[in-house]
This record gives structure tokens, sequence and C-alpha cells, in this order.
């Protein structure tokens, strides 16, 4: 009788199902996979160990490089952090305008991991219908702080400009014309029989795996469990404001699996999409930003931030010495967690669906990386 | 529950092993000081507690304070809605401490991290490895004492400068 | 360089078949997506409809061996570089680069002043044709380096010698 032998493949690191170089080693017999092992650090660029060369407020640019595609989430939670421990509180005006500019972040960020998680299907054109709506949000940001991508817009003590001419009432247009075509993706996607076909009961993740496991944003959500930081430690105005954390119902067979993350990241572009829209209707008059220091020192102590970034939490420490530069800075990034759940997930799977599964777990490498 | 109160609770089981709370800037983070030998036995009592329940471990995060090496867990209650920072100091020249990882999977790679980058080795970890360097790598990284490396693999660390303005102190 | 040009003797003598094979080349650019870090998204928006990176005969190539040229949008690690090297030699002849953003260029933001595991610049392990400036660049500009590739190819040799290149002032 023959030996049983198993392959190792190689995922990655040049592979299209993450965004960034990212590599998962599975081992399989034949069609299904038997373990896989994720394989990280392609793009890791020391930014923890670069914070402390750097001044506190040099150092907000390589918050932006963290998760690009939400990089105003890096760049708020660590101003929030330097804010509180150096008891700075910013103006309410600054407040409600890193709303906007966090929810249309997300908006740009989940449209884009619709489109890829399409795209790694085999549905290339649903990834052209996002990148279509994501020109619009980018056109948003040139208006408001002239980048596109890494926008370096959130700054300690309030945000770097304020909202320019001609941005509320492209904004409400955006707003206007985003909530229609949310119909067109779920015509295009959630309705279709091949879509739903491929991830129904596909990588499933229970709430009670997750949790332990430290995985956050729409995976915990679509497992069903609803705990968003917004809701559970509100940050700026989220308080004031009112909107509702969609979970996972198991609409397509299993709660938990790539069809309940997919919804959950639809819905939630709704929910910003009102949130941006309340926010503007409120929009207080008066300072964006305080006057800080030439020289700016944090005073010696500790502090921490978390807020909810497309992806999940996401965390920062902060130790100072009292000195122009952090003494320690640590982020805490969702995507990270996520490599808890390989093990237990891309088990027993066939290999078509580890695109699936990776697509819909939304992975950034630089975040992972740092 | 405030931080407060679960430093009476935790010394109501520990005694000895629980450090008095250092609250160094007004109550921004306050952290409770554990002794290592005791370490594992603390965490999974703040796991199993019914008014604890810890069952999230948020982040953890590796310091070199200069002496010594610490690390601290940030562990939040999803359930019962709190946060609860735990602070252990270990000796720099032979860093060892217990694995978390079976009271939270979270903490499989969290360890990973910090053992690469500040030379800490967890006892009991299933998988110890280099995870986001490469293997051969040279240091740990985010001790304040390392020193960027010349090479790697025959390439060059160092870029010349275009001009001779361009170079940095 | 690829098989054409060593294919013929020397008493063969061509005069102006580099034209075409040149038109041919530069029309028909497929590239392989070296999506790194930031400058990947810019290069995916590039695809896009706005930009619309096809009217010019590019299109993207996710195997290496089917690729002309490279774009490298992002940091280049230690770690990655040999991949990067890898993925270099399997491409076919004639073979390109395109240098996307400060980091791929000469480490920008990361370069090894700041960052221990950054390769300050992808020219150091592979050749680069166009470097493209900009942190991340925009999309125009990297259209501008593919434009900027296209010239660089019309006004390759391929098969004309080269003492007889340039008797009617252009080839």
């Amino acid at each position: 009788m023959a030996e049983a032998r198993t392959l190792r493949l190689n995922i990655g690191p040049h592979h299209s199902a993450a965004i960034g170089p990212f590599r998962v080693s599975v081992e399989t017999d034949g069609e299904v996979v038997l373990t896989a092992r994720p394989d990280v650090g392609y793009l890791h660029r020391g930014i923890e160990k670069i914070a402390e060369r750097m001044t506190w407020t040099g150092f907000m640019p390589y918050t932006d490089r963290i998760d690009y595609l939400a990089s105003i989430h890096c760049n708020l939670v660590y101003a929030l952090a330097v804010e509180s421990l150096s008891e700075i509180k910013a103006p309410e005006r600054a407040q409600y305008i890193r709303v906007i500019a966090g929810e249309l972040n997300r908006i740009a960020s989940h449209l884009m991991s619709i489109g890829t998680l399409a795209h790694h299907l085999g549905a290339e054109s649903a990834l052209l219908y996002a990148l279509r709506d994501r020109e619009k949000v980018n056109n948003l940001f040139e208006i408001l702080c002239g980048a596109r991508l890494t926008y370096n817009y959130v700054r300690i003590g309030g945000v770097f400009a304020d909202v320019t001419e001609g941005f509320i009432e492209k904004a409400y247009e955006f707003i206007d014309y985003l909530v229609p075509k949310l119909k067109e993706y779920n015509d295009l996607l959630s309705n279709n029989q091949i879509f739903v076909g491929r991830l129904a009961e596909v990588g499933v993740v229970s709430a009670s795996e997750a949790v332990s496991c430290g995985v956050t944003g729409p995976i915990v959500r679509g497992s069903g469990l609803k705990y968003d930081v917004r809701k559970v430690f509100p940050y700026c105005v989220y308080h004031k404001l009112e909107f509702d954390v969609p979970v996972g119902k198991g609409e397509a067979g299993k709660t938990g699996d790539a069809f309940d993350r997919h919804m959950v990241r639809i819905r939630e572009i709704e929910q910003s999409a009102s949130l941006i829209k309340q926010a503007l209707d409120d929009l207080p008059a008066g300072d964006y930003q305080t006057t800080l220091p030439r020289i700016f020192k944090a005073p010696q102590g500790e502090a921490y931030a978390s807020v909810e970034s497309p992806r999940g939490t996401l965390s920062v420490y902060i130790s100072s010495q009292g000195e122009k530069h952090p003494f320690r800075v640590k982020f805490r990034t969702p995507s990270f967690s996520v490599l808890n759940l390989f093990p237990a997930i891309l088990k027993d799977v066939p290999i078509s669906d580890v695109t699936t599964i990776l697509g819909s777990f939304d992975i950034m490498a630089s975040e992972v990386d740092r | 529950m405030e931080t407060r109160e679960f430093f009476e609770a935790l010394e109501k089981n520990f005694g000895k092993a629980i450090h008095p709370i250092e609250d160094q800037n007004g109550g921004k983070f306050i952290s409770i000081g554990v002794e290592r030998d005791s370490l594992k036995k603390v965490l999974e009592f703040c796991a199993a507690d019914s008014s604890l329940r810890f069952d999230f471990l948020e982040n953890m995060i590796g310091i070199d304070a200069g002496q010594e090496l610490q690390i601290i867990y940030r562990l939040v209650s999803l359930s019962l809605v709190h946060t609860l920072n735990l602070k252990v100091s270990v000796d720099r020249h032979s860093p060892k401490m217990p694995s978390a990882h079976e009271t939270w999977k979270a903490a499989i790679y969290y360890e990973l991290e910090i053992a690469e980058m500040l030379g800490i080795s967890f006892q009991g970890h299933p998988e110890p490895r280099k995870l986001l360097l490469p293997e051969d790598w040279q240091g740990f990284p985010l001790r304040k004492d390392y020193t960027f490396p010349e090479e790697y693999h025959s390439i060059e660390h160092r870029r010349a400068p275009l001009r001779k303005e361009h170079t940095r102190p | 360089m690829g098989i054409l040009e060593n294919a013929f003797p020397e008493y063969v003598v061509f005069t102006q078949l580099d034209r075409a094979i040149n038109w041919a080349r530069q029309n028909s650019i497929h590239y392989l997506t070296l999506d790194l870090a930031c400058c990947g998204v810019e290069m995916m928006q590039v695809a896009g409809g706005r930009f619309d990176i096809e009217r010019f005969g590019a299109v993207s190539q996710v195997s290496p061996r089917h690729a002309d040229l490279m774009i490298v949008a992002g940091t280049v690690s230690h770690k990655m570089a040999s991949r990067i090297r890898e993925l270099y030699e399997q491409m076919p002849h004639p073979r390109y680069v395109i240098s996307m953003g400060s980091c791929a260029n000469c480490g920008g933001l990361f370069s090894w002043e700041y960052s221990y595991s950054t390769v300050s610049g992808v020219d150091k392990i592979i050749p680069v044709d166009v470097f493209v400036p900009g942190c991340p660049p925009r999309p125009e500009a990297l259209l501008h380096g593919l434009l900027t590739l296209q010239r660089r190819i019309a006004g390759s040799r391929v098969l004309v010698r080269d003492e007889l290149r340039g008797v009617d002032g252009d080839a």
C-alpha cells in the first residue's frame, strides 16, 4: 500500500488574497487543507522603534502607514492617547470633523474589502464598481486635506485644517449618491446565487472562539456578538450620535460564516453614511484646533486609547518620560489577532475556500507587521 | 468595577504577590503590579472569577524599562464592560515568563512578537519561532541598546546619500 | 537579453525592424502587481475606471512568468528582498521594473536611518528602469511613469546593430 503523503503549499507572500505581502503555508492532502500556518513580517518596518526616535508630533505621518486603508483611525487613536496623557481637549468642532473623516474612511475601507473579496472569487466587475465609488471618497478627502490615501489629517489637539469650502455640500451629495448604490452591490453580490454559494457556511467562526483569540471588528460581529468600541467605550462624539451595530444572523446558513462578515460590512457602510449625515447636521461652529507649544513634550506617564477601525479594535499604548520623543509606543492592531484563528478555521477546508476565508477576514499585511 | 476594587479582590486571594497600585498620572492609565511567580494563577483567576470575568486579552505590551523588562496585560471583559492592566517585571538578563495561551488563545501571537522584539522567552509556548523578522535575525530590536544591522544577507543596510548636505548627524 | 538578439548571424542586416518590435513591446505591457504597501492601493486605483491604465495597453498580471514589467509598489523589507529577486528572475526577457513611491526608490520614510528592517531602495536588489516619486504617488504619476517607460522601450535596440543606428536620425 502506498504511503500517505501530504503536500506543503505556500500561498503568498506574493498573492492577491491579502492586501500586501502575506504568506500562509498550508499542508494539504489532495484538495483538503490539513493545517495552516501564517508567516508574516514581509512588511515589517519597525514603526514602534521609529516612534522612539521621533518627536511626539513628528511621529504622526508614520501612523498613517500602519493601516493605510484606515489612516484616519490610526491618526486618531494616537492623537487620542497623547491628548489623554497631556490633558489637551480637542475642540467640539474638531471632534465632529474627526467622526466625519473616520466614517468616510470606514466607507472607503469597506468598499475596498468588499471589492477585493469578490475579486478573489473571480467577480472582477465588483472590484471595478467598488473602486469607482472609492474614488468619490478620495475626492472628498482631497477637498478636505489634499491627500488621497495617507491623510495625516487628525493631529494632536484637533485636526490639521478646517472643513474647506464646498466639502459639506459635496459630502451630503456623496451620501445621497452612496446609499441607493448599496442596492447595486446587493444585486451584484449579496443576492447573487454564485456569490452566496461560495460564501455560505465557509469559514464559520464561533463567537467564543473569536473572543478567546482576541478577534474584533466585523469578524466578531459577524459571529453575532455586538461588540463595537464606538458603543462600549465611546470616544469623540459617538455617544451623541445614533447608530446601530449590525451583527451576523446566519442569513445564508450558519452564523459567523463568510457571508455574515460580508453583510456586516455592507450594513456598516449604511450606518457610517447615517453617522456622517448626523455629524454634518450637528457640526458646531468654533475652533478646529488647539495650539500646541512649538516644542511639544508630553508629561511623564502612560496612556492608552482605543478606537473602532474598519477591521476592529485599534489601540495604542504610549509611555512618556517627559521628553521630546515617546519612550514606548505600542499599537494593538486588529488584523494581528486574526492570525490566532488560522489553525482552527483553515482546517479541513478545500484549497479553493482558503482565498474566500482570507478575503472575508480582510487582513491588512501592513497592520499585522507594522 | 474600578481598578481599586479589582486590586482588593486580587489582594484578598493572592496577598503579597500583588503590588500596590501605581498611579503616576492621575488615573489615566492605572496598572496593578503582579509578581512573576504567581502571574499564571492571577491570570487564570481574572479569566474565571465571576465578578471579574476577563474574557478578552486585548493587548500585551512589552517594554524595555532599563534595569528590567516589563509586560503589561491589557484585559477587557466584554460581558461586564470593564478593563484592567496588569504589569509584570522580569529580569533583563534571564527573562523568562509563563505563557498565557491556555487562558486566552490571543496570547500566542502577542507572546511571539514580544519574544522576538525583547528577547523574553515564554515557557510552555506551543510554537516558539520568529514571527516578524527572518529566522536568522540577530538581536532584539525593541531593546533600548539595540544597534541597527550593517548588512543582511549581503544587502548593505546603509544607503549612500546623494549629496553631502543630506547626511544627518 | 531575449532570444531575438542573438538569433541571427552577423551577415544578416536589419534596418527598420526594431521599430515594429518596439512598437509591439511598448503597447502591450503586462505588469506584475507587486503590491507591498500603501502604493499598492494606488496601483489598484490605476486599474480602476477613472484612471484606466488599460488604455495604454498595460494589463495587470499575477504570475511573474507572464509579465514584462514589475511595478514595485511599497516598502521592501529585508525579509521580502530575496522573494522580490526571485520573482524578478522568473520574468521572461525583456523585463522592466518601475519603482513606485519613495520607499521603493530610496527608503523614504523608512530609510536606513530610521528603520532596521527595510532595504533602502529596491535598486539595491534589482535593476530599475523608471522611478516614480511620491509618498504615495498619485495615479497620474504612475501613468506618467508608464509613458516614460514606453518612450524608453521605443528607443531601445533589438536587432539593428549599433553602427547602423541613427543613420536616418532615429531607430
